[in-house]
């Protein structure tokens, strides 16, 4: 029993020593939790369209980094979205969560500006300020900030606004049997 | 950028290097060098496609019905990497209209449909003198070049000024002049050399004075003896012991940049570099002959040599305009022997078959051929991949091609980010040799093109996602704003003393601006009467 005394004396300060030691550097250079949080939203597709529920990607991405919300709500993502947040994540590959919506192509708003009265709901509701137009003045969508989330569309009161496939880049030919996963669709 | 890069030890082409892989191929040149080099009659129309460069299409500055003069401004350069497009000929603009590209079918880009005169009258510009190269700034020669509308002629169409006046890492030291055309039946650089030499090595000497250069090579194929000593006799005459004619061994595709300064120079020109990284500048034979012209004839880039060979009459090189119709090249020059021939541009490996015989010859095309039915390989069910490594053994970028075909095929971009397929320069060795008939080139070209459009989304992606934060901070700012409006407001109906100390000290504000001006009015009533 005498031999435990001078253990404790000697191994108790020095844990505590340790202990406070650590606690100050793990204060000092703290993992941000913001890191995981830009890492997962590096992988979605910015489209902000909110189908997932939350106001934008980034909230979606915080919640997913907060174990809030599943990797699969992500509609304009599509499979590739969610094979590659499974990787980053270490969790299993699902399907798209059809109650979010369906995958499809890259859309494009266009507005009809002969319809169009200039009543600025859908300049309001446009995620990335992608709409340009003043109150009773025409708009118009500024196609290379598009990014066809489709939240335009309610708001508009003489349903002016269309969506259009994006214009895809011309493909090269690719011979028949070749089939490549992506680039064949 | 990083490391030390290697130095040259021997003088670029005193001693020849190799480089790895390769193939030897038949020639079958011989078919088109034994007529001279000769232009063809002026065609019915010219079809001048805006899209003969690399990078963004030219914009073009005239209208349908516009009479124009040979060598005259058609389109200028587009914002960016861009070139101009001239008049090959006088003529009249018969319309703009948005056709596919010769050499890349599945795009498509604006062209002009020039009906020529007959008269070949030349743009004021060009007879206008513009003084001695020599005297000129190497910026003011660079701005001629891009002016000219002179991009690689050898099949790759950058724009020339832009790729010698980018950034020089090392001191430039050597320029290479490349005449090392690789790919089988094309001669159309062999016979410019041996109709223009001296001509070539004075674009060569311009082009080196501008970048301060003093060694020229002039790298040819081993075979071509007799060229050899036309350029030996033409450097005898320009009496320049500074351009050196090296006969490099005729491995497929030696002709290729990077290639062929790893022959010269035994340095390897690295993945992420230039030439201009160690020192080099590289150019084709017709480039060098197009900055003569440029600089010593005041011509804009508005003709290029053509092989016309295989499957064909009377096989030849022609000087041809730009924009003359591929049909109006074939019916010149005899038609076609075999009516089940293909027409390619380009060689038989790297071509691209021709979609439209409408459509008119562009800058970059050096070769129209006709490969005859029995030439032609039928197409065969490839068969899975044994890796045998043959395919390793011959590219000479020293890529691993069936990892990368895995990788593509499995759609694993980092796999083929990791292998380098941005360093494939589909020269077609892999599918040449390959046992099981895959179409190796095919996958990495829809491979590249797959990753060009995910470095396109992932921008756009990174933009969105700035423009949504930006949004979020303008409304919160908004917001903030308004709670402190309201705040002000709040605080003001909370003390009615205050509020009504406010009115009153505006009602007496009034009320003395309001007797002020009874009084001045009077004033000036006063004086009036």
């Amino acid at each position: 029993m005498t031999q435990l005394w001078p253990t404790l004396i000697i191994l108790g300060p020095a844990g505590l020593l340790i202990g406070i030691g650590l606690s100050i550097a793990a204060r000092r250079w703290q993992d941000h939790s913001d890191t995981m949080i830009e890492r997962i939203n590096k992988l979605l597709p910015q489209t902000q369209c909110e189908q997932c529920g939350h106001p934008g990607c980034r909230p979606y991405a915080r919640a997913i980094a907060r174990g809030e919300a599943d990797i699969n709500r992500c509609p304009p993502g599509g499979d590739t979205t969610i094979r590659a947040l499974a990787d980053l994540l270490g969790k299993q590959v699902k399907a798209l969560d059809s109650s979010c919506g369906e995958h499809k192509a890259p859309l494009l708003a266009v507005i009809d500006e002969q319809r169009c009265i200039g009543c600025t709901l859908c300049i309001q509701a446009c995620p990335v300020d992608a709409i340009a137009g003043a109150a009773k003045w025409m708009h118009t969508v500024i196609a290379a900030e598009c990014t066809g989330c489709e939240l335009c569309l309610p708001p508009c009161p003489v349903d002016c606004i269309d969506l259009v496939s994006l214009a895809d880049q011309p493909q090269r030919r690719i011979p028949a049997h070749v089939q490549i996963p992506d680039l064949a669709a | 950028m990083s490391g030390d890069l290697p130095v040259m030890i021997h003088p670029a082409g005193a001693y020849l290097h190799g480089f790895h892989g390769g193939l030897k191929l038949r020639h079958y040149k011989q078919i088109s060098t034994a007529r001279a080099l000769a232009q063809p009659p002026l065609p019915e129309y010219l079809q001048l496609s805006l899209q003969q460069h690399a990078g963004s299409p030219a914009i073009a500055v005239v209208k349908p019905g516009q009479h124009v003069t040979k060598g005259e401004l058609l389109a200028r350069a587009g914002d960016g990497l861009s070139a101009p497009v001239h008049a090959p000929t006088s003529g009249t603009i018969a319309e703009i209209q948005t056709l596919p590209l010769l050499r890349k079918p599945a795009r498509s880009a604006p062209s002009i449909r020039l009906h020529p005169d007959g008269e070949e009258r030349w743009h004021p510009d060009c007879e206008r003198s513009i003084g001695n190269w020599r005297d000129f700034t190497p910026a003011q020669t660079m701005q001629r070049i891009a002016a000219s509308g002179i991009v690689g002629l050898g099949g790759a169409v950058f724009p020339t000024a832009s790729k010698l006046s980018s950034q020089w890492q090392t001191p430039a030291h050597t320029l290479i002049i490349n005449g090392a055309e690789c790919e089988p039946y094309i001669s159309c650089d062999e016979m410019l050399m041996r109709e223009h030499a001296s001509e070539v090595m004075l674009g060569a000497r311009i082009v080196a004075h501008a970048l301060g250069i003093t060694e020229i090579v002039i790298a040819i194929e081993d075979q071509l003896g007799a060229l050899a000593s036309a350029l030996e006799t033409a450097r005898s005459q320009l009496n320049d012991e500074h351009i050196l004619v090296v006969r490099v061994p005729a491995v497929y595709p030696e002709g290729g940049e990077r290639q062929l300064i790893k022959m010269l120079t035994g340095l390897e020109v690295p993945s992420d570099g230039y030439p201009q990284t160690l020192g080099l500048a590289c150019i084709n034979v017709a480039t060098a002959w197009a900055v003569k012209r440029a600089l010593l004839d005041r011509e804009p880039l508005i003709e290029r040599v053509i092989t016309v060979t295989g499957a064909i009459a009377e096989p030849r090189n022609w000087l041809c305009l730009l924009g003359t119709p591929i049909q109006h090249l074939l019916q010149c020059s005899g038609g076609l022997t075999d009516p089940g021939a293909r027409l390619v541009i380009g060689g038989p490996v790297m071509g691209e078959q021709v979609t439209d015989p409408a459509l008119g010859i562009d800058k970059g095309s050096n070769c129209l051929l006709a490969l005859a039915a029995e030439q032609l390989r039928e197409p065969q069910q490839s068969m899975p991949c044994i890796n045998c490594g043959e395919c390793v053994r011959v590219c000479p970028a020293m890529l691993m091609p069936q990892l990368l075909y895995h990788g593509i095929r499995k759609g694993d971009h980092a796999l083929s980010n990791r292998l380098q397929l941005t360093d494939c320069i589909e020269c077609g060795c892999c599918d040449l040799v390959c046992p099981s008939q895959i179409p190796l080139t095919d996958y990495f070209r829809a491979g590249k093109q797959l990753q060009a459009q995910q470095r396109q989304q992932q921008a756009r992606a990174d933009k969105s996602a700035l423009r949504h934060a930006a949004r979020e901070q303008r409304l919160q700012d908004e917001a903030a704003q308004a709670a402190r409006k309201e705040a002000e407001r709040q605080a003001r109906a909370s003390n009615p003393d205050q509020a009504q100390a406010v009115i009153g000290a505006a009602l007496q504000r009034a009320r003395l601006r309001k007797q002020a001006q009874k009084h001045n009015r009077n004033d000036t009533d006063g004086d009036t009467s």
